[in-house]
């Protein structure tokens, strides 16, 4: 089966900078990837190549196996799209957006659409431009689902949204993909909130796709690892009883030593606990958001 | 196309308070009537204007806004990319925002134009107009124009958001194709171009409102939200077609003004020089009204780009040319040594006000007269200067002629209907000065003097009366013709003699008197509608062209001394010039018009040797 979004050595410049280096990943079908990266890492430009509307300075982006630039107009049938900045033409209601989509989709679900702007609550009558933030991206979300999309492209659909809002809109995501199995691009700095749904991850930085992997195997080789170190005498202190990790971050605490390690293993733990002075280590699964900081966050190594 | 109709249906809906605010402005036109103030216009004629002031308002303040607010801020903003999200085309997406802009446009003009023609109002230039151009023509061009507007407006907004170094380049652009458009245009009207002039222009308005057009659609469609992508797609698209307009103007400009004698293809027309071979030959080429000097012995030619009623003029022996440049003055003096092969066409220093209503080489080329605004003025090539000026008083009607007696004297004919002043202008004492006068003129058609200014032959009412007089004084010599006539054509022939062709009820007849006015022969010619005397072939014989009740011409040759006339060609009618009298047997003897004057023939009616020199002959 053709994958639904593949990116092949994607580079993006807007004059001598450069947005996406050579970035390369494929999405696979009923699966939701995640593409995270701190502001300015290249997500946006990533997105929007991916949406056909921009053309990449090399490499090329596919939608469903063909090219995204050239063969827009059709990938977009099969693609919903929520924006970074939800926009709308200012004086259209939401039903009015929902009649225009009707006209140019080949399946419209206008009553589908209708009932997701009564869950979310927005007024149908309103124009587009006299609604809060959180409303327009309800809108946006709701136009983005009423050609029941084979995938999803989310960017940063959660920026601005308050919790109610947020929640909402997992519901629906989480809806989409219970029921038809829809494939999911997101890219977002809501980590939390995606957590629990992402099958895959990606993280950009300065450009560079410098992580591309299954959540599962992110979790499970990613742990936090806490001691106290009677090696040194200051105990917060630490020497080399780390050498046997690849430590992401390390950080001195009151009580010891708490350091995100990103090629954890049991066997290698267990030799590690029984180095003489290491008291009471224990490790912990590490929330995505913590993967990322240790990632792509400025702070990095062994240092104190 | 249901992306396109999807989107001008909703670009429509967004701005349907236009159609509101046409309706409620509706309403001024026919309350304009009863405003003070209206100079005493009628109130149909009212109502029409302020309708039409609103209506062309309402079009034109629709496409300038929406032209630079309906797609370049979107895609500034990147808010374009709510359509590039849909499984719309880039052409829908930009087509249909055009065409939503041109629909509110003739929509909101028509709206505030119906209440005002339900009370009568007419379109004001309706009565000029004819009804194709006033429910076809204008209605295009108006759409056109809109379309052009809306296009022109994106663009300029396009490039000023993008805020790239791009524009400055479109700037710079922009002036070198307007300078490449104006160079072409403008050197088209100096030949007389004024067909071509109107095909380049009308052309290249076309061509550019296209450009236009498609830049504004490869702005859109390939550069969707990114701005600087927009502006370079609408730049490439833009400069590369205006580039080859400005390329294509300026070929077409060159191809017909690069235009060759043996490109003349109709409506020829021929004046030889007196002696030689050299003559003026004009007519179409490439579309345009061509003027040659043109040696018919070497086919060696120059293109003198002057206005179609001043045209070069050529000494009597052949030896010189002269000729104002036809440009926006003032005008500059050209001249050409014909006798000499190596030498090319130079402007002078000399520069006229105007084109003057008299233009005279000297016998040998040296010194030209010319006259403009009444002011008669004598040059001397060589000098380049103007040898003396001396203002002549002119009346309403007058026509004046003049030629060298010698080289420096200039003698003038200025003629009115019932008047004919004879005046001399001396270079060496530098006076203007009358010699004589012809009394008793009557409704002078035409005159004509013979090569030494001697003579003069006057042809007046009634029944075309043909008289001579002595050319210095204006004395009557003789009466060559008074009886009743549909016309008389007087000619001096070469040998001093004169040749009178005469159509009346008797026929064609052509008379021949001695250089003092005294009859010498008649001569019955073949019937036909109109005679025309070219030169002496031989001694004292004549060609003569006769034309049928159509358009068709022989050639006959009437010899004066056997007073015998044969026919010698059809489909021939000699080149004349009233005023030049070719010497016997010299090649302007021997130059005819071909077939509905589509070609110039060298006929030699001696030997029946016919030579086509230019055009489609026979």
């Amino acid at each position: 089966m053709t994958e639904p979004i593949r990116i092949e050595g994607l580079t993006v410049r807007y004059g001598r900078s450069t947005a996406c280096r050579d970035v390369s990943l494929c999405v696979a079908p009923g699966s939701v990837y995640a593409l995270l990266g701190r502001n300015g890492a290249g997500k946006s430009s990533l997105v929007r190549c991916l949406l056909g509307e921009q053309k990449p300075s090399a490499g090329r982006t596919l939608l469903f196996g063909a090219d995204a630039w050239a063969t827009r107009k059709a990938a977009m049938a099969r693609i919903g799209i929520v924006p970074e900045e939800p926009d709308a033409p200012p004086g259209m209601t939401a039903r009015e957006l929902s009649d225009f989509c009707r006209r140019i989709y080949p399946r419209w679900d206008a009553a589908a659409v209708m009932a997701r702007l009564q869950r979310f609550g927005v007024p149908p009558k309103t124009p587009f431009g006299r609604l809060s933030k959180g409303q327009k991206g309800e809108v946006m979300l709701a136009l983005a689902l009423g050609h029941a999309p084979e995938a999803l492209i989310l960017d940063d659909p959660t920026l601005g949204l308050d919790v109610v809002a947020r929640s909402a809109l997992y519901e629906e995501i989480v809806g989409e993909l219970a029921d038809r199995g829809t494939t999911v691009f997101v890219t977002t700095h809501d980590l939390a909130g995606f957590e629990g749904i992402v099958t895959r991850v990606g993280i950009l930085k300065e450009g560079k796709l410098i992580l591309d992997e299954e959540m599962e195997a992110l979790k499970a080789r990613f742990r936090r690892i806490r001691y106290a170190n009677r090696l040194t005498d200051t105990r917060t202190a630490f020497g080399t009883e780390l050498d046997a990790f690849h430590a992401e971050r390390v950080r001195v605490r009151g009580w010891g030593i708490e350091a995100i390690v990103s090629n954890f293993d049991d066997a290698v733990f267990e030799r590690f606990r029984a180095i003489d002075g290491v008291d009471d280590a224990s490790a912990e699964a590490v929330p995505l958001e913590e993967i990322f900081l240790a990632v792509a966050g400025e702070e990095k190594g062994a240092g104190q | 196309m249901k992306g396109f109709f999807a989107i001008t249906r909703r670009e429509i809906a967004e701005r349907r308070l236009l159609f509101a605010a046409a309706a409620f402005t509706s309403l001024i036109p026919l309350i304009a009537p009863f405003v003070p103030g209206n100079g005493g216009a009628s109130a149909v004629d009212v109502r029409g204007w302020t309708a039409l002031l609103i209506s062309f308002a309402f079009a034109a303040g629709i496409s300038i806004g929406l032209g630079g607010t309906m797609c370049a801020p979107s895609i500034a903003s990147r808010r374009i990319g709510f359509d590039f999200a849909r499984p719309v085309s880039g052409i829908a997406i930009w087509g249909g925002r055009m065409a939503a802009a041109m629909l509110l446009a003739v929509a909101t003009a028509t709206i505030v134009w119906i209440p005002a023609r339900l009370a009568g109002a007419t379109l004001p230039w309706k009565d000029f107009l004819t009804e194709r151009e006033v429910s076809l023509t204008w209605p295009l061009l108006a759409l056109g124009a809109l379309v052009v507007v809306f296009c022109l407006l994106h663009a300029v907004t396009l490039a000023l958001r993008s805020r790239s170094a791009l524009t400055g380049l479109d700037a710079v652009l922009a002036v070198a194709a307007w300078l490449g458009v104006s160079a072409a245009l403008s050197r088209l009207p100096l030949f007389m171009a004024a067909v071509p002039f109107q095909r380049a222009a009308v052309g290249f308005a076309i061509a550019a409102g296209a450009a236009l057009v498609a830049a504004g659609y490869a702005s859109v469609a390939h550069g969707r939200t990114d701005i600087r992508a927009a502006h370079r797609a609408l730049s490439l698209v833009l400069w590369t077609a205006i580039g080859a307009g400005v390329i294509g103007v300026n070929a077409y400009a060159s191809w017909v003004m690069s235009a060759k004698p043996a490109d003349l293809e109709r409506d020829f027309w021929a004046s030889p020089a007196s002696a030689g071979t050299w003559i003026q030959v004009e007519g179409w080429a490439r579309g345009a009204r061509a003027t040659f000097l043109y040696d018919t012995a070497t086919e060696r030619f120059a293109r003198t780009p002057t206005i179609d009623w001043r045209g070069p003029v050529i000494s009597a022996n052949g030896s010189r040319a002269a000729w104002i440049q036809a440009n926006g003055g003032p005008f500059p003096l050209w001249t050409w040594r014909l006798d000499d092969p190596k030498v090319e066409p130079a402007r002078t220093r000399l520069l006229l006000d105007g084109y003057g209503s008299l233009m005279e080489l000297s016998a040998d080329g040296s010194r030209l007269a010319t006259m403009e605004a009444g002011l008669l003025s004598i040059h001397d090539l060589a000098s380049e200067k103007v040898l003396v000026s001396a203002r002549l008083p002119t009346r309403e009607r007058q026509s004046v002629r003049g030629l060298f007696i010698d080289n420096d004297r200039f003698r003038i004919f200025r003629t009115d209907e019932k008047t004919f002043d004879i005046l001399e202008l001396d270079a060496p004492s530098r006076t203007l000065r009358s010699i004589g006068r012809i009394e008793g003129l009557n409704g002078l058609r035409f005159f004509v003097a013979d090569p030494t200014g001697g003579r003069i032959i006057a042809v007046d009412e009634p029944n075309r009366r043909t008289r001579l007089f002595d050319g210095r004084s204006g004395a009557f010599l003789a009466t060559l013709g008074d009886a009743p006539a549909d016309s008389r054509w007087p000619r001096f022939l070469s040998g001093s003699r004169i040749a009178v062709t005469e159509r009346s009820d008797a026929g064609l007849r052509l008379r021949l008197y001695g250089p003092d006015g005294a009859a010498l022969t008649t001569i019955p010619l073949p019937p036909g509608r109109s005679a025309v005397t070219g030169g002496e072939v031989a001694p004292g014989q004549l060609a003569v062209g006769i034309g049928d009740e159509g358009t068709h011409y022989k050639a006959w040759l009437v010899d004066f001394e056997a007073h015998s006339v044969r026919k010698v060609a059809d489909e021939l009618w000699p080149v004349r010039s009233l005023w030049t009298s070719p010497d016997i047997g010299s090649p302007a003897t021997k130059l005819f018009y071909g077939p509905g004057q589509r070609s110039l023939v060298h006929f030699d009616p001696l030997t029946g040797k016919r030579r086509v020199l230019l055009g489609t002959g026979p």
